[in-house]
């Protein structure tokens, strides 16, 4: 049966540029599931907003596909699946790095994931519920601190979760949209182009799509 | 004595490592060579961000998917550092390089250094196999969605022996929206768009970058070197602007203002080697890569078209009876009085060699140009690759059994054809009923000629 799927999709695979314009997509797909977010299709249609692919049908269709695929890792990521779905993946003409990195965002993310589920509504004294550390084996997690909450976002140690935004810097078209409006109350992300938004501690906070700046300097002599 | 934790994620790695003193001290870190010689650790100046140490791990993942083959000229990170001397540190572990591999600066900067290795026997073909290793190496990460974004000629490390390349410093890979750019490169080998910073450190611009680097390995010198002084009072800024803003191809038919006063002039007479002496699909991919491709990132050829194009173009070389420094055969210039090195300038004369383009079978008996040529010169050798429309050329031909070869016939002053294998081949000669050569035969390349080597196999016509 899987062997059916896989030539399947295969064969139905999209043309290479249609591919490496939805690629941006994965990233953002893979951390949604990495971050166990719900992934509906408001979720999709705003991936897809991100990656200005938001009219193109066959897009939407694509990145069903791709999420069918991730998902079958995000609850049982052993090595086995892992290497099902990268496969599954290479055959919707994704480049063997990006599917592999997709899966391991996918899996490791949720591993050392402390995942926040509301943002609190005022200030205590607790030690960190919150924190969010990247995917890394374990490598990267953050020992519990007793920092006070109103601290935490600066803590944050998911590369570039920051600067605090007062409402009025949210975006018009969050503004003028109840639905987001009251994502961001749930505690959920809302994406926009390169920069996504949610509130941790009270406090508005986005991340920039590219967390890390290109350095200003050369190498060489 | 300096002990090197490291983390177990990978198998066959050592869980401790001894290492020497540091050997290397770059902008990024400090190399360390283990004491059993089989590893080099680069362990990053202090203040690495955990982001970094994350990247390592991801890529250190990645590599995990390489053939033993591509580990071979990829030098991959292995394993993480855990700490060094009991210190917390990020690093990474490398398989140790052998001694004999230099970087490619060392034969390419300048045309002195290449002087150097002819003066030891080596010839332009190295250079050529070179330049093909180079493009090998970026190929397969590129074919794999990611991006080197270092292309210099310091990460190149080369054997002048047996002609293999290695690339170093991917640590710092770039995958787009999975490990963005951390660098942006060496100036001079940067993609306009990126000094510009219009655009992040992509595939699209080591294609540029992959570009220059062949081309330096092919001409000695980087062919978009600027020869005009842009801010007289700051060196940072003219540069700045030169490799930037106004980066122009030395050879641009409609642009000279970096044109070199003896481009074109034999090598050895001072002159600079132009990419005009470079094979027909060399040249168009030059230019495609160096002017169209400037300003227009997409029109900038593959890492596999300079494969492709590199492996052909060995195939269409000349050795100069004065020099005896290989270089492609100019077929292109008529009459055969314009041909000369590009090296010592000596005239070509006396035996020339044959020019034979090649065919692709199609159905039903047809053949289709398959815009290559193939130069064969006195004891040239016919390889099977060339026949067959199913291989790319290989990377190594020294375990390929001959299909046929040339002898100079000095009675009728003509090449002939040998064949070497087996198989009969059918020769339509003009006007003159079909031969059959097997085994030992041989047969006149005389133009006009067609070789047919069987069914399924590529058809040869003599041009010249």
């Amino acid at each position: 049966m899987e062997n059916t799927e896989l030539i399947t999709s295969f064969n139905n695979r999209l043309p290479d540029e249609k591919v490496a314009k939805l690629l941006p997509a994965l990233s953002l797909l893979a951390e949604d599931l990495g971050e166990k977010m719900v992934i509906d299709s408001n979720s999709l249609r705003e991936i897809l907003v991100s990656v200005g692919a938001d009219q193109e049908e066959w897009a939407y269709e694509e990145l069903k596909i791709w999420l069918k695929s991730l998902d079958k890792v995000k609850d049982n990521p052993n090595n086995a699946r892992k290497d099902a779905v990268i496969v599954e993946l290479r055959n919707r003409g994704i480049p063997e790095f990006p599917a592999m990195l997709a899966v391991y965002v996918v899996t490791n993310q949720q591993e050392n994931t402390v995942q926040i589920e509301t943002p609190p509504s005022r200030v205590s004294n607790n030690t960190n519920q919150y924190q969010k550390v990247g995917g890394s084996a374990g490598l990267t997690r953050r020992q519990p601190t007793d920092k006070p909450i109103e601290q935490y976002h600066r803590l944050l140690p998911d590369h570039g979760w920051h600067n605090d935004l007062g409402w009025e810097q949210l975006p018009r078209w969050i503004k003028t949209n109840p639905k987001l409006i009251a994502r961001l109350k749930r505690g959920e992300q809302v994406i926009g182009k390169n920069v996504r938004y949610k509130f941790v501690a009270n406090r508005l906070i986005r991340r920039l799509r590219y967390r890390m700046p290109v350095a200003g300097h050369y190498r060489g002599r | 004595m300096t002990i090197v934790n490291l983390y177990q994620n990978a198998k066959g790695i050592p869980e401790i490592l001894e290492v020497g003193e540091s050997s290397h001290v770059g902008g990024e870190g400090r190399i360390f060579f283990s004491r059993d010689g089989l590893y080099a650790v680069k362990i990053y100046h202090p203040g690495a961000s955990q982001e970094k140490k994350q990247f390592l791990e991801m890529i250190t993942m990645l590599g995990t998917s390489l053939t033993s083959d591509e580990a071979q000229f990829l030098c991959w990170p292995l394993a993480m550092v855990r700490s060094v001397d009991n210190v917390p540190q990020v690093g990474c572990l490398m398989r140790r390089i052998a001694d004999s591999y230099k970087p490619l600066c060392n034969f390419t900067e300048n045309p002195k250094m290449a002087k150097e290795q002819f003066l030891v026997g080596r010839s332009w073909s190295h250079y050529l196999q070179m330049a093909r290793g180079i493009a090998r190496s970026v190929a397969v990460l590129h074919g794999r969605g990611c991006a080197h974004t270092d292309l210099s000629y310091f990460n190149f490390l080369v054997n002048p022996n047996t002609v293999d390349v290695v690339l170093l410093d991917l640590d710092g890979l770039v995958v787009t929206n999975f490990l963005p750019a951390q660098v942006k490169g060496t100036r001079g080998i940067i993609a306009r768009e990126i000094m510009l910073r219009k655009s992040k450190p992509n595939e699209l611009s080591d294609r540029h970058s992959l570009a220059v680097q062949i081309l330096q390995t092919l001409l000695y010198r980087n062919v978009f070197k600027s020869l005009t002084t842009y801010d007289p009072t700051d060196p940072d800024k003219d540069e700045e602007i030169g490799w930037g803003e106004e980066l122009t191809f030395s050879e641009d038919p409609k642009d000279r203002r970096n044109r070199l006063s003896m481009l074109g002039m034999p090598l050895f007479q001072g002159g600079a080697l132009s990419y005009k002496m470079l094979t027909p699909s060399l040249q168009r991919l030059t230019e495609r890569a160096c002017i169209e491709g400037i300003n227009n990132p997409s029109k900038r050829p593959s890492a596999r078209e300079w494969i492709t194009t590199l492996s052909y173009a060995l195939d269409e070389l000349y050795q100069c009876p004065r020099c005896h420094i290989h270089f492609p055969y100019p077929y292109w210039l008529k009459p055969v009085q314009r041909r000369s090195c590009p090296f010592c300038g000596q005239r070509v004369s006396g035996n020339l060699p044959s020019v034979l383009s090649i065919y692709e079978p199609k159905s039903h008996g047809k053949y289709v140009f398959a815009q290559r040529y193939i130069v064969l010169g006195n004891r040239w050798q016919l390889f099977p690759d060339i026949l067959d429309p199913q291989r790319d050329p290989p990377m190594s031909r020294r375990k390929e059994l001959t299909v046929g070869h040339v002898e100079f016939d000095v009675k009728n002053s003509s090449n002939q054809l040998v064949n070497d294998e087996g198989s009969t081949w059918r020769v339509r000669l003009n006007g003159k009923p079909i031969l059959t050569v097997g085994k030992s035969a041989s047969v006149p390349l005389q133009p006009g000629a067609m070789v047919h080597f069987g069914e399924g196999r590529r058809l040869l016509v003599v041009e010249e």
